[in-house]
């Protein structure tokens, strides 16, 4: 099994999208402090352990429309039902490891790779 | 959408984290300037409602033009109140911040901006549209008649028209139909205030 192989620290850093993953050694919680969604398992790619938060935010600018405002309803989408991040979005390896031949700058620490969830 | 927009929109949800607050700030800001337009806005209709221009006019024309001014002042304040919300968003509640729930989100928030400045720019024109058309009925309106009408029985008629002077030997009005009208006090039976000459038995 893949998730039992050991973390190849030598992989070179590559953003490599795998595509759709098996999501069994994902799990997802709301981190303990409350401050959002944490998503951890095992990277596809370099098999280390990564481990994603997903905080909650206010983003951008924004919000109700006026008219929502008026009529008191709370606006559909994302916020409208409990949010899944861990087969809505795309995830990152954050490993952690500073791959070699990896960015300076990157916003995720790890070996490059992206995946989603198959459901 | 491709893999390299995914990492995008992942990043650029990791930066926001860190940009909440000056966000926040940001768009308290800008409801302060949109509020002190607005203030303004009040102002302007305070001098209006000040000026008694309006008492000149016939009721019909006094009522239409106060509702074409209100409405058009409800127009204006609620184009700007649009505007502002589409230039610096209002309170939102949070997301879970990932690359694909900013990517939903930015596209609800287009849409909702769009909408918002095209209703502003509706209630804005609108709204200038029924002031011109307050000021427009004031204009006609006023120049039809002259104030103080008075309707003035005396032994030999009635006569209405705008009292020009009256002293203790005769009463002066000026009337549409048979210029002006000078009746010795001795002959006056009454004279009492008339909204208008158009009705004349
Ligand atoms: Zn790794
Ligand atoms: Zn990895």
């Amino acid at each position: 099994m893949t998730h039992s192989r050991p973390h190849d620290h030598s992989l070179a850093y590559a953003e490599d999208d795998l595509g759709e993953v098996d999501p069994v050694p994902f799990t997802q919680r709301a981190a303990p402090d409350g401050t959002g969604v944490l998503v951890s398992g095992t990277c596809p790619r370099c098999h280390g352990r990564t481990r994603t938060l997903f905080p909650w935010a206010i983003p951008g600018t924004g919000g109700k429309g006026l008219l929502d405002l008026v009529r008191g309803r709370r606006p559909t989408g994302a916020s409208a039902t409990e949010p899944d991040p861990l087969s809505e979005e795309v995830h990152f390896c954050e490993c952690g490891h500073a791959h070699p031949q990896g960015p300076p700058d990157t916003r995720y620490r790890g070996c490059g790779a992206s995946w989603r969830m198959s459901r | 959408m491709t893999a390299h927009a995914d990492r995008r929109w992942a990043e650029l949800a990791r930066e926001l984290e860190f940009t909440t607050l000056p966000e926040l700030r940001r768009q308290a800001e800008g409801w302060r300037t949109g509020l002190t337009g607005l203030t303004a806005l009040l102002a302007v209709l305070v001098l209006l409602k000040g000026r008694d221009d309006l008492t000149a006019l016939p009721d019909w024309a006094r009522n239409t033009a106060t509702g074409l001014v209100l409405s058009s002042f409800v127009l204006l304040l609620i184009g700007t109140l649009l505007a502002v919300r589409a230039a610096h968003g209002t309170r939102e509640e949070e997301i879970l911040l990932g690359g694909q729930a900013l990517r939903r989100w930015t596209e609800r928030e287009v849409y909702r901006v769009r909408r918002a400045l095209v209703l502003a720019t509706r209630c804005c024109v609108l709204g200038v549209v029924l002031v011109v058309g307050a000021v427009v009925l004031a204009w006609v309106t006023t120049g039809s008649g002259p104030s103080h009408l008075v309707k003035l029985r005396t032994g030999t008629g009635v006569v209405c028209g705008e009292l020009v002077g009256a002293d203790r030997r005769e009463v002066t009005v000026r009337t549409e139909a048979d210029g002006v009208v000078v009746a010795r006090q001795a002959t006056v039976v009454s004279m009492r205030p008339a909204r208008s000459c158009a009705a004349m038995p």
